[in-house]
């Protein structure tokens, strides 16, 4: 009788069909090199603070310059 | 959680609309979990070193707080880190109202005010400690501690000043006037952790030996 009664009822939509849909690539991040090469960058900057090396301590500051505007302007 | 059906993924799963959190959301919560576990595992390893050694002094028998310069500076230094917490609410607000140039000048300027805390740090108060007094990482337990705690926040507020910057640049190139701008989002969360933080290692570090000593 309930079984019966439920199957009657009209189906209310569930909430997410009610959602817009989207497509998976319009909101998945893009595959980047950029993320890795400012964590490197950022190693050799503080290999280089840490040992008070400022050879290497600059061209941390250059790599790290060079990946964050590498990252930001990278085309998505 | 994550539902995709073929190609397609509910745009809830990425923006949290109608009460839900997106994946995204929930990872950059477990990240700044496991950020805090770091932090409450060196504060935890500092407070019992020092209680162990029990002196919270530098070599000249001061304490890290006291009536110079560089505690006006410190304080200062502070301020400038909780009032960046401000415009750090209002790019997520801009961002949340679709105004671009808001966003990217508030992005900019929670960058500048983080920059300055960095520098004022690392510039000031490390140069006054190492070369001033002789207080360095091998000068003794409390030395290995103090710059180990408050340099791995320094480290994180740069790597929050570097994620602004990344965000402020994307900004001003309208990156962020689509679907895919979780990262205003995420960069928000990030630098409102830092600040919160700071509140635990300035308590700790700074003032919980002025605490104990009376």
């Amino acid at each position: 009788m309930s079984e019966q009664h439920e199957q009657d009822q009209p189906q209310k939509p569930r909430k997410e069909d009610a959602s817009k849909l989207v497509q998976e690539e319009a909101i998945k991040p893009h595959l980047s090199v950029w993320p890795f090469t400012l964590a490197v960058a950022l190693v050799v900057l503080l290999i280089g603070f840490i040992t008070t090396q400022p050879i290497i301590l600059g061209i941390g500051v250059v790599l790290v310059i060079v990946a964050v505007i590498g990252w930001g302007v990278e085309r998505r | 959680m994550s539902v995709a059906r073929g190609e397609q993924v509910h745009i809830l799963e990425e923006h949290g609309e109608e009460g839900g959190r997106g994946i995204n959301w929930w990872g950059m919560i477990f990240f700044i979990t496991s950020e805090a576990l770091i932090f409450a595992n060196l504060i935890a390893s500092y407070l019992y070193l020092e209680i162990r050694q029990g002196s919270w002094s530098l070599p000249n028998g001061d304490q890290l707080l006291g009536p110079d310069i560089y505690t006006g500076i410190l304080i200062l230094n502070t301020i400038i880190l909780f009032s960046s917490s401000i415009p750090a609410r209002l790019f997520g607000r801009a961002l949340a109202r679709g105004n671009q140039r808001a966003m990217a000048f508030y992005l900019l300027l929670t960058a500048i005010l983080g920059a300055i805390f960095v520098g004022l740090q690392f510039g000031v108060e490390y140069t006054h400690l190492i070369f001033g007094l002789n207080f360095t990482p091998q000068t003794n337990i409390f030395g290995s501690a103090f710059f180990t705690l408050t340099g791995f926040h320094g480290l994180h507020v740069t790597v929050g000043v570097l994620f602004l910057l990344i965000c402020f640049i994307r900004a001003i190139r309208g990156d962020f006037a689509g679907k895919r701008r979780f990262a205003i989002e995420a960069v928000e969360m990030y630098w409102h952790f830092v600040d919160g933080v700071w509140v635990v290692v300035f308590s700790t570090v700074y003032l919980l030996p002025l605490i104990i000593r009376g």
